[in-house]
């Protein structure tokens, strides 16, 4: 048909034709040919080491005359105790008030003068760094960077208000029907692995935090040894390498330093194997929030293709299969979507959606109905087709700024893979047929892994329950969850 | 994981005005080269062309909004955005969206009080298509609707509302405000999202009705970004867009309000399942891009801009009373909005948080401001002049906004000037014009709070 189309619409451009009555011309009818594509690939990734040892991983980019970066410290949720859930995100948080004898205010001003920034965030696997400055200004950002890391300012004051931050933050989520239904899906996936909590922690692990604590995890984790530096931006090698040694690179070292040992820190999860639906009572509330997710193994470059692919079909788009059916056919929702989230040791895959409260058990059989029709029947070529041409377009987004750069070089360096290897697997996912892809697909949908959260209002919901295809609730006894103390 | 925080809320409230703000100062040093000219039929066209990734951005802008919705009509503008993905002959019922994703390209569309954008982006490839989908749908969607569409789409945007202001902590807060800020009668009053009840009384002929005024080339802007030849570009442009006749019927647009505004506001408490109390005071501003437009950016960041800003070493280092506190000046063509908002620890006394904020106000309108405090906050501005140039898919809409606002797609040096050379007693004029102006209170109580 698309060869066909093309010969038409060069007829159409010659004649002029036009439809009679109307103004429009008959090449309107009919989908233009394509213009021609251009190569992509990821950017060539510089890898150089300060004076220290630090590993400096980079990309030379002139787009703007700016730069972008993290220096990372392996670290994050997974070395916190469920006791003191919470620690590194009050770390992080207390990392930012001042260095040395400047305080919090000091710093944002020296930030300002530069037209810099400068913040932390923690990940699961990691505590970390950001900095953007202007090209120009990039040396005195980098050793205001150096200075912070290395000279925090312990300020009890300070501490006593960001904790009593966190400690609201903890409460705001609570009330947030979103966070709420990802909190409970947390809990019933993982239990009391640091997979099944929030970065905040709960209401009792970040009540007792102290600032020796935050103090210790910064002696123990925030360090040299411990470092990666990504950078992005408008630089050349020389004068970011003399930027950096005059500054981080300086940071000593120490030989015999050794990450502490936590136990279970690089422990499997055990799942819970019952598969529950949990209700959390919103009373009288406009919506349900819906949650689905079953636990996955860890990233693996072996079933990372088909699994993507699979993703990106299901929930990953507006013409997803779930987004169709649920907002497009039915109108029961403004969106529906799936994503996973993947480490090392295992990973979630989720389905989330909020709609009309009393369209809850509707859209329940429409999902189980979905993911069983593909079960039986499997995916059609076209939506293989379109996966791969939405996963080839998601390669170019990855790019697309010093962010994305830095964060794609920050994701696979965790994952122990090469930084192109999401460019390079496309050829594999490019060779992925419905056929291929079938028994994994059967796998991903069986509805009997999947722990079901609603947050709404309970009575009606346990009223639409009742009504529906009981094999939608199956085997999953039906439970009023409670967020932990 | 990481979940939402009062910051991201904070944000979430105002991001699509503060967007705005920040491209509008894009640093002159960076201009964004283009091309831009008219067709005959009154479509403004301009080309952007940057080959460093292998990408295009289709970006239109319908010069229509809220603002221009008829009386018990509210949400019909953005209900509307709904229904422009709904198919056309053509392009048959959801065939927009499943064309375009099996080229690998995207699309969204916002709308706000004064205009409508759509946006495409994906593969260079696909741009003739993405093109051609915009065009097609310029002429014939209205023809093309029907009432299983519109119901369709009303059941969506309804939920949308839902999910993003009625189920959400603080979610009725923007809705408060503006319906309480603007009279009755001013083009803003209402929200963009529509009451339930207007929504349900939309028809398939007002859709049609608005199709026909506003959705035409001589009321739009296509602006093309990214990887293209040019000559193509013109070429594709000139077949899928200078066939499509001008407008017929007259375009009836909303003017400045001329009514009177409020002598005094009345204050309003609402009570939410929230942990936090919210306490925002919120005034009449100049609207986008006039006189005090620009200052009175600067004024919402020497209150809250950083951890050195008056408010939160005020309320958040001086005394632990605030989860957060952030203003902002949320601009619009007509008439725009200033706000200041802080989520109260628990025990604190709103009027104790007022208490102080006003007292920031007035050391605002009486004190000299220091050269070196707003040399800070602009230094902030131009840097993030630079890093607004950096997406393709902001570069786009910023040619839009420019075109739209200033008739003229390059207006990145205009707009920055405007806040590099506001002076400090410029700022404090401002300031005191705005603050001195009747003032509206709104506070968000957590359900069963006696106070």
């Amino acid at each position: 048909m698309k060869h066909r189309n093309i010969i038409f619409c060069g007829l159409c451009l010659v004649y002029g034709t036009v439809l009679a009555g109307s103004p429009e011309p008959i090449y309107m009818k009919e989908m233009p040919a394509l213009a021609k594509s251009s190569q992509l690939s990821f950017p060539k990734v510089h890898r150089d080491k300060l004076y220290n040892g630090i590993s400096v991983l980079w990309i030379q980019d002139d787009k703007i005359p700016a730069v972008y970066g993290q220096l990372r410290f392996l670290a994050g949720m997974r070395t916190e105790s469920v006791e003191h859930m919470g620690l590194s995100q009050l770390t992080s948080s207390m990392l930012m008030e001042g260095y040395g004898d400047k305080t919090a205010a000091q710093l944002s001003q020296e930030m300002d003068q530069l037209g810099s920034d400068l913040s932390t965030a923690i990940g699961d696997y990691g505590i970390s760094y950001s900095f953007s400055s202007l090209k120009d200004s990039f040396g005195e950002t980098i050793a205001l960077l150096s200075d912070l890391v290395q000279h925090p300012r312990w300020d009890q004051g300070s501490f006593d208000r960001l904790h009593s931050d966190q400690v609201q933050n903890v409460a705001y989520q609570r009330t947030d029907p979103d966070s709420q239904a990802f909190e409970i899906l947390s809990q019933e996936l993982y239990g009391k692995h640091w997979q099944g909590f929030f970065s905040s922690g709960t209401p009792a692990s970040v009540k007792n935090l102290s600032l020796d604590q935050v103090k210790k995890y910064y002696g123990d984790f925030i360090r040299p040894e411990q470092a990666v530096l990504t950078i992005v931006g408008d630089l050349q090698k020389e004068d970011l390498l003399s930027s950096l040694n005059q500054s981080i690179g300086s940071w000593k070292v120490e030989a015999k330093y050794a990450m502490p040992e936590i136990p279970g820190l690089n422990e499997i999860p055990k799942f819970d194997l019952q598969k529950k639906v949990a209700i959390y009572d919103r009373p009288e509330a406009v919506q349900t929030v819906i949650v689905m997710g079953k636990p996955v193994k860890g990233f693996a470059k072996s079933t990372y293709p088909k699994a993507r692919l699979i993703d990106i079909v299901i929930g990953g788009s507006f013409t997803s299969v779930l987004n169709q059916n649920l907002r497009e056919k039915h109108g029961y929702t403004y969106s529906a979507r799936s994503s996973s989230w993947l480490h090392r040791q295992a990973g979630f895959w989720m389905i989330q959606t909020s709609v009309k409260s009393d369209t809850t058990g509707k859209a329940l059989e429409e999902i189980y109905k979905e993911f069983t029709k593909i079960q039986q029947k499997g995916f059609s070529k076209d939506q293989i087709q379109k996966g791969k041409k939405l996963l080839q377009a998601q390669l170019v987004e990855s790019v697309d700024s010093f962010e994305d750069l830095n964060n794609q070089i920050n994701a696979t360096d965790l994952l122990g893979i090469p930084t192109d290897f999401y460019f390079k697997v496309q050829k594999k996912v490019n060779r992925l047929t419905p056929k291929r892809v079938k028994k994994v697909a059967k796998q991903m949908l069986d509805w009997k892994d999947f722990d079901i959260v609603l947050v709404g209002d309970r009575k009606s919901i346990e009223a639409q329950l009742k009504d529906i295809d009981p094999q939608v609730i199956s085997e999953k006894p039906i439970h009023t969850a409670e967020l932990r103390p | 994981m990481n979940p939402k925080t009062f910051q991201n809320i904070l944000c979430s409230a105002t991001t699509f005005f503060f967007i705005l703000v920040v491209h509008l100062s894009a640093w002159a040093k960076l201009s964004i080269p283009h091309e831009s000219y008219v067709l005959d039929n009154g479509l403004h066209v301009i080309l952007h062309q940057d080959r460093s990734l292998p990408k295009v951005v289709v970006n239109l802008w319908y010069h229509v909004g809220s603002k221009d919705e008829k009386k018990r009509r509210s949400g019909f503008a953005h209900l509307f955005e709904h229904l422009m993905f709904m198919g056309t002959q053509n392009v048959p019922d959801g065939q927009f969206d499943i064309l375009m994703e099996k080229l690998g390209a995207k699309n969204n569309a916002t709308t706000s009080f004064d205009r409508t954008n759509y946006f495409s982006w994906g593969d260079s490839q696909a741009l003739p298509v993405l093109l051609w989908l915009e065009a097609d749908r310029m002429y014939a969607l209205g023809d093309n609707m029907t009432q299983e569409k519109l119901d369709l789409q009303r059941k969506v945007v309804r939920n949308e509302r839902r999910q993003d202001d009625e189920n959400q902590p603080y979610g009725m807060l923007m809705t408060t405000m503006i319906q309480n800020i603007f009279p009755k009668d001013h083009p803003y009053w209402g929200t963009v999202i529509g009451s339930h009840e207007d929504l349900e009384k939309a028809t398939v002929e007002d859709v049609k009705d608005f199709f026909r005024e506003y959705y035409r080339p001589d009321n739009a802007s296509l602006v093309v970004a990214g990887d293209f030849d040019l000559a193509e570009a013109k070429k594709w442009i000139d077949q899928y867009f200078a066939w499509i006749p001008r407008g017929k019927t007259p375009l009836s647009k909303a003017k400045a309000y001329a009514g009177k505004w409020p002598r005094s506001y009345k204050s309003i408490s609402l009570k939410d399942e929230v942990s936090l109390p919210l306490l925002t005071l919120n005034y009449r501003s100049p609207k986008a891009n006039a006189k005090g437009d620009a200052e009175m950016d600067l004024v919402a960041s020497l209150l809250t801009g950083g951890k050195s800003s008056r408010l939160y070493q005020a309320l958040k280092v001086k005394k632990d009373w605030v989860q957060s506190v952030g203003a902002y000046q949320i601009s619009s063509e007509l008439d725009s909005m200033f706000t200041i908002r802080a989520f109260i620890k628990p025990g604190i006394p709103i009027d104790s948080v007022k208490k102080v904020m006003d007292q920031e106000i007035q050391k605002l309108i009486e004190e000299e401001i220091a050269d070196q405090e707003l040399s800070r906050v602009k230094k902030q501005y131009e840097s993030s002049s630079v890093w607004s140039l950096e997406g393709l898919l902001h570069r786009a809409d910023e040619l839009n906004y420019c075109q739209y606002h200033y008739k003229k797609a390059d207006c990145l040096e205009e707009n920055l000037q405007r806040y590099l050379l506001a002076s400090p007693s410029q700022v404090q004029s401002w300031a005191k014009n705005v603050f001195s102006s009747t003032r509206l209170e709104i506070r968000i109580l957590p359900k069963g709070n006696a106070s």
